[in-house]
């Protein structure tokens, strides 16, 4: 298998599909709206394709079988954001929430040798948990609070744009506990925490978008070290620009060391060194957003809007074009996994 | 190298038998299509408009300078009609927000708007009442504030509360020519840029900017859906703000010279000419070939909202202030939306995906 996600069709359906190594589709399952985040079980054949905010489905899909083993709905007073993970072990399923009546994050457990039962419900530390990830170890969890308030009743719409703290919370995945929490400088206050990933080392590199004036030109991606505040890393003066105030995924390669970042509205991708947070280059994707880390050092699989999917090999500079027969062309979402 | 994905040459080859035949609605633009109309845009629609801003802001410059070296009504007048006519080329090329003009900041250091906290106001009263010479020169204004640089800031002067000063004091008359300056020279490097830049949409080979022509026009179709909503939420809806009894006048563009929907009326002249003047191909006669439903739909919400703008007199601020004229306003903000929603449509039987991720991310 190469990778799965969600995705539009071009006659407008949400479909989950799974592609091989050669691109060719060997999975596609509707969706009952659109999803974001798709997580793969470290030891079965099991897809979890989450809901975006504000809906309300994770679909559990058995990519072996091919059927959906369970829908799991929210619940009353809840949606999620998009973003859900299996623990290490598989056991749990972990996602992060909305708590309508306080408008507060939740990190929610599920228990699979329950039916998926919720056996923990942790605060976020933040309002609106986005992506979330394990630290080495498993036990503690890296959660972005983007610290945007949304409501359905309101769509989409941001409530909070003057007051809003988004943070970056860690937790103890199961007691729940907070362990470290840093804070956006007051000055960058707008500046979302939305996406991240976790290296080894349990470095973050963390995607941020800027929800302040147009012509404002700030630091897009951040670099955390445990223990230390958050480093804002900024890409040299024109290709931050292009960055255009929005970043959409962050991935580490496997050797850990490089970090790849999409901005699909600048429709590139930006390189960066975790060692001392140097930027190294910058690719062009028209409408790239999601990103993976690939078996090999340096290198990323990166699909877009476009419907496009490339390898992009940072070593060496080099971007291919991945093949792919669909059954009809789509529009690749914000986030794709490895399978 | 072929840069058709495996999907549109499958389609092709499935198509061929039709196309034989030469039905038309049955498959979306091809890539000689686009590459045609890309071209033609370039040329024909986007470079032209960039010269006319380049000219005429050359003339603002020499008005300014004119007014600064004899103030009077006569110079002051000239200098105004000069900015008008800047604003004008301004007001037929603000759709285009990509390219050059995104160069360093341009497009915003052009028009400072909208300027909720205004800033704007601010900084150039701090300059006004510093007097200090070195923001004269052509090196400060390359590192000064977007919000003093622009089009707003020069009308402040013009024909704002500060045009007395500009009138009274030689200082305040140079600091609209130093910006007149600045907007020239922002004016002739954009449309130099675009002599080079304009070929990223002529002859696209994959080794350019674009991958293949219909990626190019997808920076086009933008040009000419988005600015749509763009007009009608920033130049209609903030100012017409929650009900009749609360407009808010000073919110609409351009206020200060009388010219907010003369800026609206040339915006979707320039829109409509994008849809549909670029000779032989345009949007218009791809799209009728697609999807004539809704080709008809677009022609005839073009015509209401240009008849409604037709009825409708500058300053804003009066039609604003009476029932009837916030209610045309109001009824041209829905036509607006109407027709922006058509033109979104009309990107599916084009095959154009203006943007999945980037549109409407998370």
């Amino acid at each position: 298998m190469l990778f799965a996600s969600a995705c539009k069709s071009r006659d407008g359906r949400h479909l989950l599909l799974l592609v091989d190594e050669e691109g060719n589709e060997v999975l596609q399952h509707p969706l009952p709206g659109r999803a974001h985040h798709v997580a793969c079980h470290p030891q079965q054949p099991l897809l979890a394709a989450v809901a975006r905010r504000p809906e309300r489905f994770i679909d559990l899909v058995d990519f072996r079988d091919k059927h959906l083993l369970q829908r799991i709905d929210a619940g009353e007073g809840r949606h999620f954001y998009g973003h859900a993970i299996f623990s290490g072990d598989g056991r749990y399923l972990i996602s992060s929430e909305n708590r309508l009546s306080d408008g507060s994050g939740r990190i929610t457990l599920r228990d699979s040798q329950q039916g998926y039962a919720i056996v923990a419900d942790h605060p976020s530390y933040g309002i609106g948990p986005h992506e979330i990830a394990l630290l080495a170890g498993g036990s503690q969890l890296a959660i972005a609070n983007g610290g945007i308030l949304t409501h359905p009743d309101k769509g989409r719409d941001k409530l909070n744009l003057d007051s809003m703290q988004p943070s970056l919370a860690i937790i103890d995945l199961h007691s729940g506990e907070l362990l470290e929490q840093q804070f956006m400088p007051p000055s960058l206050h707008q500046l979302s925490i939305r996406h991240l990933d976790v290296n080894a080392r349990n470095e973050v590199i963390i995607a941020l978008q800027y929800q302040g004036d147009a012509w404002d030109d700030v630091p897009l991606v951040a670099l955390h070290r445990p223990g230390q505040p958050l480093q804002l890393l900024r890409a040299p003066a024109g290709v931050n620009r292009q960055m255009k105030q929005y970043c959409g995924s962050a991935r580490f390669d496997r050797s850990g060391r490089y970090a790849a970042v999409s901005s699909p509205r600048g429709d590139l991708i930006t390189f960066w060194d975790s060692r001392d947070g140097r930027y190294i280059s910058q690719s062009r994707v028209r409408d790239g957003c999601a990103l993976s880390a690939t078996g090999r050092a340096g290198e990323f699989l990166v699909t877009s809007g476009r419907g496009k999917a490339y390898h992009y090999d940072l070593l060496r500079g080099d971007k291919q074009l991945q093949p792919l027969q669909l059954q009809q062309p789509v529009s690749w979402d914000n986030h794709m996994t490895l399978v | 190298m072929d840069k058709t994905s495996l999907f549109s040459r499958a389609g092709l080859i499935a198509l061929l038998p039709l196309l034989v035949i030469s039905k038309p609605g049955l498959a979306a633009p091809s890539e000689q299509q686009w590459a045609e109309l890309n071209r033609a845009i370039a040329e024909q629609h986007i470079v032209p408009r960039y010269q006319a801003l380049a000219s005429a802001s050359a003339s603002l410059k020499t008005a300014t300078s004119q007014l600064c070296a004899a103030p009077s009504e006569a110079t002051l007048a000239a200098a105004q009609q000069a900015f008008h006519s800047t604003m004008d080329a301004w007001q037929g090329i603000q759709h285009v927000q990509f390219g050059p003009i995104t160069t360093l900041m341009r497009n915003f250091s052009m028009q400072f708007w909208p300027d909720k906290k205004n800033l704007g106001g601010k900084q150039l009263n701090s300059l006004l009442n510093a007097k200090d010479h070195q923001t004269l020169d052509d090196e400060y204004f390359r590192a000064a504030s977007i919000g003093v640089k622009g089009l707003p800031a020069l009308e402040r002067l013009l024909f704002g509360k500060a045009q007395a000063k500009v009138m009274a004091e030689p200082f305040a008359c140079q600091l609209s020519a130093s910006i007149a300056g600045y907007v020239a020279g922002m004016g002739q490097e954009t449309a130099q840029e675009w002599q080079q830049y304009g070929q990223e949409f002529v002859a696209i080979d994959g080794n350019g900017y674009y991958e293949d022509n219909t990626e190019a026009a997808t920076d086009l179709m933008k040009s000419l859906v988005e600015p749509v909503e763009v007009v009608r939420d920033n130049k209609l809806l903030r100012p017409l703000n929650k009900s009749a009894s609360s407009p808010k006048p000073r919110r609409a563009e351009s206020w200060r010279s009388e010219r907010s929907l003369r800026n609206i009326r040339i915006n979707i002249e320039t829109l409509d000419a994008l849809y549909r003047d670029t000779g032989k191909v345009s949007v218009a006669s791809l799209l009728q070939a697609e999807d004539p439903t809704r080709a008809k739909q677009i022609d005839s919400d073009f015509a209401a909202v240009k008849q409604q703008l037709a009825d409708l007199r500058d300053p804003i601020a009066t039609q604003l202030r009476n029932p009837q004229g916030y209610a045309a306003l109001k009824q041209l903000s829905d036509q607006l939306k109407q027709l922006h929603g058509n033109l979104e449509a009309a990107m599916q039987p084009l095959n154009i995906q203006l943007g999945f991720n980037s549109r409407d991310g998370d």
